[in-house]
C-alpha cells in the first residue's frame, strides 16, 4: 500500500483524495438513500397489505358474525313461529274435538227419531279444501293440477303514502277449492242390546243397514269395539274411539311415476296406491272415522246410546293444508320438500300425514291393526318369534335405541306397508323426541338431520282429554310440524351470499388496490433508483472532473518545476523555468532558476579548473618523465664511474670517497624512481600486472635482501605465515615487493636491537601483511605526518638513516592502488608495527 | 678471438662509461655517435657479438636502428641491448617487442650491465 502510494504521482494522489473526500460520501449517501427507499417501499407495501388483510378479515368476520347472528335470530324467530303454529293447530284440533263432545251430548238429548237425527246432521257440515283434479305432467315425472288458474292475483299498493313503508299485501287464496262436507258419516242410536235402532247416514262410507255393533264384524273395517265400552258409561259420560279406518298401501316411496314403477318393477297403477299429496294426488285416501258415543237417558234411565262417526278428513284438514313456510297454506300437501304438518295419536301412531300410507290403519279382513313399518331387526325378530304381532310388540320396549343409523325393513316396503307407529319406528329417532316433548302434555321443538337436511321438528300436545284420552297428559295426541331449517333463514342465507359476494368483490378490489399500490411503489422506487443512480453518477462524474481539473492545475506547476529540474539535472544548465505567477510556486521557480544560475556558474568554473588541473597534471607527467630521462644521463655517469672508481681504487680513503659518490648517486636515483612512481600513480598511469604469485617465495627473496643488512646490525629478521595461506595468490609481485621492501627497509633502518618480524595472515579473501620492529618508534607528533611526502623523522643528510622521504607515501599509494589499506601502530622507544591488507579477487 | 661490442650513444659520457665497464668485463668495445654510424659499422662483416643501442638520439632513434637491423637477415639475430634512460616499464616492454633482446636502464652498474649482456647473448645462442 505504502509502496503504491509512493509510486503514485501528486496528481493521482490529489484525484484519489478528492474521490475519497467527495465521491465516497456521495456514494454512501446514495446507498443510504437507496436503503431508506427500499425500506420505505417495503414498509408501505407491508403496511398496505396488512391493512388490506385486516380490513378484509374484519369485513369477512363481520359478515360471518352478522350472518351467523341473523341466521340464529331468524332460526329462533322461525322456531318460535312454527312452535306457535304447532300449538295453535293443536289447540284448534282440541277445540274442534271438544265441539264434537258437545255435539254428541246434544244428539243424546234429542228425541231419538230419524227426523230429529236428520235435522241434527243437516247443518253439521264443514268446508274442506279439496286437492282438485291432478294429472301426470307431460314429462311423467311430476303431478300437476289439471286446471291452472290463469289470472294473476291483483297487486294492491297503499293509497296513503304514509303506509308505504314495508306495505305487504297478500292476495286472497284463490287456488284452494273448498267443499262443504258433512262432519259426520252417520248418527246412530244403539239399543242396550247392541243393535242399531236408528241410523242416519250423511255419506256412503258406512253401511246404511242396521247392525248389531256388539259384534265387531259388523263395524267399520271390523275394527270397532266400542259397544263393550259403552256399557261402562254413566249418563253424560262420553266415549271417543281411536282413529279407525282401513290401511291404504303404497308401493312407492316418493312420487308415483311410471319411472318409479319401472324401478320398483310393478305395474304403474297410481289409483290403486295410497294418496300421497303431490306425490300421488290420484291415489286412494285413508278414510277414517272417530266415533263419539254417550248414553241416551230417559227419566234417569239409560235407554240406549247415541253415536256420531266423525269423518276423520276434518281432523286431518288441520294439518293437511298447513305450510310452515311463507305460503302458509296449501291445497295439497307435499311431503317431498320436508315442510309439512302431521298428527299422531296418544300412542304415537300416525293419524294424519301427507302420505296416507303412513297413517296407521286396520286390515279390514281381520279387523286387526295392519303391521306398522318396523325397523329391520325388529321385523326379523317378530318373524323369528312366530307370535302374533300384537303380542310380540307387547314384549318389546318402545322407542328402543332409536337411531337414523338403523334401517327399515325391506320386506314391508316391498309389501307397500309403511304405517307409522312411533314406538317401533326405531330408524326414526325423532319419534322419541316428540314423545319426550309431549309426554307431560307440553310442546316444543328440536332439530334433526333427516334425509340429509337439517329439519326443525315441533310437537304440541293436543289438549283433548275426553274419555280414554284423559288417561294421560298427552290427551288426544300431538301435532308435529317438520320444517326445512334452511327455509327459515333463507333471507339471512341470501344476505350471507350477497355479503360473501360483496366481501369477495371487496377482497378482489383490495387485492387489486394492494397490487396497484405495490406496482406504484415498485415503479416509484425504480424511478427514484434511476434518478438516484443517474444523479449520483452525474455528481461523481462532475466531482472526478473537478478533481482532475484541480489536480491538473496544481500539479501542472509542479510538473513544470519537475521537468525543468530534470532537464537541468540531465545537463541542460541553460534551461530556466517559467515563473508563471508570483505565488509560492513562482517563488520556487525563481529559486530554482537562481540555483541553476549558480550551478551553471560553478560548473563552468569547475570545468575550467578541471581542464587546468588536467593540463597541469599532464605537464607534470611530461615534466617528470623528461626530468627522469634527463637526470638519468648525468646519474649514469656519476653512478657508473663512482662504481668503477670504487672497484678500481686501492687507497681505502679514496675508495670511501668513491663509495660516498656512489651512494649519493644511488640516493638520487631512488628519489627519482620514487618520484616517477608517484607521478605515475597521480597521473593514473600506474598499471598493475596481477599474476599468480608464490607469496612465500616472493617474501623469502625480499627478506633475504634485508637479512644481510639486519644481521650486520645484530638484528633478527624472521618471517611468519598463517597455516592456511594459499601457495599462490593473484597479485602484482613487483609492487608487492616494492611495498614490502620499503617497510622492511624502514624497520631495519630504524631498529638498533631486537627483531624485525614479517607476518603474513590469511582470512577468507584478505591477506594481511605486518612488519613489526623493536626500533625507535614514532612520536605522536610524527605519527600525524608519517605518510606525507618528503617527510622524514630527521633530515636524511644529517642522519645515518638516509631515505628519500617518499617511501611510505608511495607504499601507501601502492597498497591503496591494489585495493588494500595501510595502517600502523607505534610507541616511541618501543617499536612500530606497519600492516597492510590486500584484497584477493 | 676477443668479445666485441658496439656502444651506440649520442652522449660521449654514456659511451665512455659503457666502454669502460665492458672493458672491465673483458670486452673489446667500439663506439658510434649516431644510429646512422652504427648501421654503417654494422654493415658487412662487422664482428660484433652485441650492440648497446641508445634510444633517444638525434637523427635515427635507437628504435629505428633496431627495426632496420632486425629487417636485415644478416643482423636479424644480432643481440641488441636497449641502452636507455627511459625508465618506465611500458617503454621497456615496448623495446623488447620491437626487437631488443634486453634493456639496460641508465644509470648502469657493473651488475646490471652484466645481467643485460647475459640475457641478450642467451636470447640467440
Amino acid at each position: 500500500m505504502r509502496s503504491i502510494l509512493t509510486r503514485l504521482g501528486i496528481r493521482a494522489k490529489l484525484i484519489l483524495l478528492f474521490v475519497f473526500i467527495k465521491v465516497i460520501p456521495l456514494l454512501l449517501l446514495a446507498v443510504i438513500a437507496w436503503q431508506g427507499l427500499i425500506q420505505l417501499g417495503a414498509q408501505v407495501s407491508e403496511r398496505s397489505a396488512k391493512m388490506a388483510t385486516s380490513v378484509r378479515d374484519t369485513v369477512g368476520q363481520l359478515s360471518e358474525v352478522m350472518t351467523r347472528e341473523s341466521v340464529r335470530a331468524l332460526d329462533l324467530k322461525s322456531r318460535e313461529l312454527i312452535e306457535r303454529l304447532t300449538t295453535d293447530t293443536a289447540l284448534a284440533v282440541a277445540d274442534f274435538l271438544r265441539a264434537r263432545d258437545h255435539d254428541v251430548l246434544l244428539a243424546a238429548a234429542l228425541d231419538p227419531s230419524e227426523a230429529s237425527f236428520q235435522r241434527f246432521l243437516r247443518n253439521r257440515t264443514r268446508a274442506l279444501i279439496v286437492p282438485g283434479t291432478w294429472a301426470l305432467n307431460k314429462d311423467e315425472k311430476t303431478w300437476v293440477p289439471a286446471n291452472t288458474p290463469t289470472t294473476k292475483p291483483e297487486e294492491i299498493a297503499p293509497d296513503n303514502p304514509e303506509n308505504k313503508q314495508d306495505f305487504n299485501y297478500r292476495p286472497p287464496d284463490r287456488i284452494s277449492t273448498r267443499e262443504e262436507r258433512p262432519l259426520y258419516h252417520e248418527i246412530t242410536f244403539i239399543g242396550l242390546d247392541g243393535r242399531e235402532k236408528i241410523k242416519i247416514s250423511a255419506t256412503r262410507l258406512l253401511p246404511r243397514d242396521l247392525r248389531n255393533v256388539s259384534d265387531r264384524k259388523n263395524t267399520y273395517a271390523k275394527a270397532e269395539t266400542y259397544f263393550s265400552e259403552l256399557k261402562h258409561l254413566k249418563p253424560g259420560e262420553i266415549y271417543v274411539s281411536d282413529v279407525i279406518g282401513p290401511y291404504v298401501r303404497s308401493h312407492y316411496y316418493g312420487a308415483v311415476t311410471p319411472e318409479a314403477a319401472r324401478q320398483a318393477k310393478i305395474p304403474f297403477e297410481p289409483k290403486k296406491e295410497a294418496y300421497s299429496g303431490k306425490e300421488n294426488p290420484v291415489g286412494k285416501h285413508f278414510q277414517g272415522i272417530i266415533r263419539w258415543a254417550t248414553p241416551a237417558v230417559k227419566n234417569g234411565v239409560i235407554i240406549g246410546y247415541v253415536t256420531l262417526a266423525l269423518d276423520h278428513d276434518h281432523v286431518m284438514s288441520f294439518t293437511d293444508n298447513l305450510m310452515p313456510t311463507e305460503a302458509r297454506y296449501t291445497p295439497i300437501s307435499d311431503a317431498s320438500n320436508g315442510n309439512y304438518a302431521f298428527m299422531w295419536d296418544y300412542r304415537d301412531r300416525s293419524i294424519a300425514h301427507p302420505r296416507h300410507q303412513s297413517i296407521i290403519g286396520f286390515d279390514p279382513a281381520t279387523g286387526e291393526y295392519e303391521t306398522p313399518w318396523l325397523e329391520d331387526s325388529l321385523y326379523k325378530g317378530w318373524k323369528a318369534s312366530g307370535k302374533p304381532l300384537r303380542s310380540y310388540l307387547a314384549e318389546v320396549p318402545a322407542f328402543d335405541h332409536q337411531s337414523r343409523n338403523k334401517k327399515p325393513s325391506k320386506e314391508l316396503i316391498l309389501a307397500g306397508i309403511r304405517g307409522l307407529d312411533g314406538r317401533y319406528l326405531n330408524f326414526a329417532p325423532q319419534c322419541q323426541g316428540w314423545y319426550d316433548l309431549t309426554k307431560k302434555g307440553g310442546s316444543g321443538s328440536f332439530a334433526i338431520l333427516w334425509s340429509g337436511v337439517w329439519k326443525l321438528t315441533t310437537a304440541a300436545t293436543i289438549p283433548y282429554y275426553t274419555g280414554k284420552y284423559g288417561k294421560t297428559p298427552r290427551g288426544f295426541g300431538y301435532v308435529t310440524i317438520g320444517a326445512n331449517v334452511d327455509e327459515f333463514h333463507k333471507s339471512a342465507t341470501a344476505t350471507k351470499i350477497s355479503l360473501d359476494s360483496r366481501v369477495t368483490a371487496y377482497n378482489n378490489q383490495m387485492k387489486q388496490a394492494a397490487a396497484e399500490t405495490h406496482n406504484m411503489i415498485t415503479s416509484n422506487m425504480h424511478n427514484t433508483a434511476w434518478s438516484l443512480v443517474i444523479s449520483t453518477t452525474f455528481m461523481v462524474g462532475i466531482v472526478i472532473a473537478i478533481a482532475i481539473w484541480l489536480a491538473n492545475m496544481l500539479t501542472r506547476r509542479v510538473t513544470q518545476l519537475s521537468d525543468g529540474l530534470h532537464k537541468i539535472e540531465q545537463g541542460d544548465f541553460t534551461h530556466r523555468i517559467d515563473k508563471g505567477s508570483n505565488d509560492e510556486m513562482g517563488q520556487l521557480a525563481e529559486s530554482i532558476n537562481r540555483m541553476a544560475d549558480s550551478v551553471q556558474n560553478s560548473f563552468i568554473q569547475i570545468e575550467g579548473a578541471r581542464e587546468r588541473a588536467e593540463e597541469a597534471n599532464r605537464m607534470k607527467s611530461v615534466f617528470l618523465a623528461s626530468m627522469s630521462h634527463e637526470l638519468r644521463t648525468p646519474l649514469n655517469g656519476i653512478l657508473g664511474f663512482a662504481e668503477l672508481l670504487k672497484l678500481d681504487l686501492q687507497d681505502p680513503e679514496q675508495q670511501s670517497y668513491a663509495d660516498t659518490i656512489h651512494s649519493s648517486g644511488r640516493h638520487l636515483l631512488n628519489l627519482l624512481n620514487d618520484l616517477l612512481d608517484l607521478a605515475k600513480i597521480e597521473a593514473g598511469r600506474m598499471e598493475l600486472k596481477p599474476v599468480s604469485t608464490d607469496v612465500r617465495s616472493l617474501i623469502g627473496s625480499v627478506a633475504a635482501i634485508h637479512r644481510a643488512h639486519a644481521e650486520t646490525k645484530g638484528l633478527q629478521l624472521c618471517e611468519k605465515y598463517s597455516h592456511d595461506l594459499p601457495d599462490s595468490l593473484v597479485c602484482d609481485p613487483t609492487r608487492l615487493s616494492q611495498v614490502l621492501n620499503n617497510l622492511l627497509n624502514n624497520a631495519v633502518k630504524f631498529t638498533s636491537q631486537g627483531i624485525v618480524e614479517l607476518t603474513v595472515e590469511f582470512d577468507k579473501s584478505t591477506v594481511r601483511f605486518t612488519v613489526r620492529d623493536t626500533g625507535i618508534g614514532i612520536s605522536q607528533e610524527q605519527q600525524q605526518r608519517i605518510f606525507e611526502r618528503f617527510h622524514q623523522a630527521d633530515n636524511f643528510l644529517t642522519s645515518e638513516q638516509s631515505g628519500t622521504g617518499l617511501g611510505l607515501a608511495l607504499a601507501k599509494e601502492l597498497v591503496e592502488l591494489m585495493g588494500g589499506e595501510m595502517h600502523f601502530t607505534s610507541t616511541l622507544g618501543e617499536g612500530s608495527s606497519f600492516f597492510f591488507t590486500l584484497q584477493l579477487s | 678471438m676477443s668479445k666485441r661490442a658496439l656502444v651506440v650513444d649520442d652522449t660521449m659520457l654514456n659511451r665512455k662509461l659503457a666502454i669502460a665497464m665492458l672493458k672491465r668485463e673483458g670486452w673489446e668495445a667500439n663506439e658510434a655517435e649516431s644510429g646512422e654510424e652504427a648501421l654503417a659499422k654494422l654493415g658487412g662483416e662487422h664482428g660484433y657479438q652485441v650492440v648497446l643501442l641508445d634510444i633517444k638520439m638525434p637523427g635515427m632513434s635507437g628504435e629505428d636502428v633496431c627495426r632496420t637491423l632486425r629487417a636485415d637477415p644478416r643482423t636479424a639475430t644480432l643481440p641488441l641491448i636497449a641502452y636507455t634512460a627511459h625508465a618506465l616499464e611500458d617503454e621497456q616492454e615496448n623495446f623488447l617487442t620491437i626487437g631488443f633482446d634486453a634493456v639496460l636502464i641508465k644509470p648502469i652498474e657493473v651488475d646490471s650491465l652484466g645481467a643485460a649482456l647475459k640475457k641478450a647473448l642467451a636470447a640467440h645462442s
